[in-house]
């Protein structure tokens, strides 16, 4: 069956995705705020070292890496309207550059983290670098994961195996909800110094 | 093709990403406010046209747009106290 983004199925009150998937994006949520918090009070408590090590860090690849991670919801959010209208290769297009997207954050995370080990901030750089490292380690680890699971959708679709919407739709918003905590990481990290 | 609506928010969320660039130049109050509202209008963007939560219940369309909305506040507010 294709289903048409503005059929009055999809109009009605529709949570998108599995309702499991919803109450763990919710404990991800949580435990981010958590560590953001954590982050936001350590940095009230000792602001000139958080600010001096702060400006270690580069807005241009924030803003580089916001672009990947984004762009990459961006292709995914596509690849779910296509699928939804029966479109396979569309489909198969549209997450392949989700993931090439995907590739390029992790590119630019792993030139980020290699620059700063070579300056000598690794974990144990000071409170800043010590919450930066944890922090974006724990989120670079989602992306990897998000990345998986793209992969995966991905290789079924190609297969020609039957998808339910509501699995890619969960393969999506997870990719979404680590675009939402990009937007705020990239406010902690590069923004606020 | 994307439909018109993801295009759009497309567009909108690259000009919010863009806009701190410049912005960097600006006074703390001011850099503050800028970074509160791009912050939330990401947020509502990723949540309600990429998430489709725009047809979603209210309960889960408030429970996602109120992250973004205290984490930043707390965000902003402990960043604004120490000056």
């Amino acid at each position: 069956m294709s289903t048409s983004i503005d059929s009055p199925l999809i109009r009605d009150k529709h949570l998108p995705g599995d309702l499991a998937l919803w109450w763990f994006v919710l404990a991800e949520l949580s435990v981010f705020a958590l560590l953001i918090g954590s982050f936001a009070v350590a940095r009230f408590l000792d602001p000139a070292a958080f600010a001096q090590a702060g400006s270690q860090l580069l807005l241009v690849d924030g803003v580089a890496l916001t672009l990947c991670l984004l762009g990459a919801g961006f292709a995914a959010a596509c690849a779910l309207e296509q699928w939804r209208v029966g479109r396979r290769y569309f489909t198969v297009g549209w997450l392949l550059l989700a993931q090439g997207l995907g590739s390029g954050y992790i590119v630019l995370k792993l030139n980020e983290y290699q620059h700063l080990l070579t300056l000598g901030l690794d974990i144990d750089s000071g409170g800043f670098f010590t919450q930066f490292w944890l922090i974006s380690g724990f989120h670079f680890m989602h992306v990897l994961l998000g990345l998986l699971v793209l992969l995966a959708v991905t290789l079924h679709v190609l297969r020609g195996k039957p998808l339910a919407v509501s699995t890619l739709e969960s393969a999506t918003i997870y990719w979404h909800m680590l675009d939402l905590i990009w937007v705020m990481l990239f406010v902690v990290f590069y923004l606020l110094v | 093709m994307p439909s018109r609506g993801l295009a759009l928010s497309a567009c909108m969320l690259l000009l919010l990403s863009l806009t701190v660039v410049p912005g960097a130049q600006l006074s703390h109050g001011a850099w503050a406010a800028l970074v509160f509202v791009v912050l939330l209008g990401k947020s509502w963007l990723i949540s309600e046209r990429f998430m489709e939560l725009k047809q979603a219940p209210w309960l889960w369309r408030g429970a996602l747009l109120l992250w973004p909305c205290l984490l930043g506040a707390l965000l902003l507010g402990l960043w604004s106290a120490r000056l």
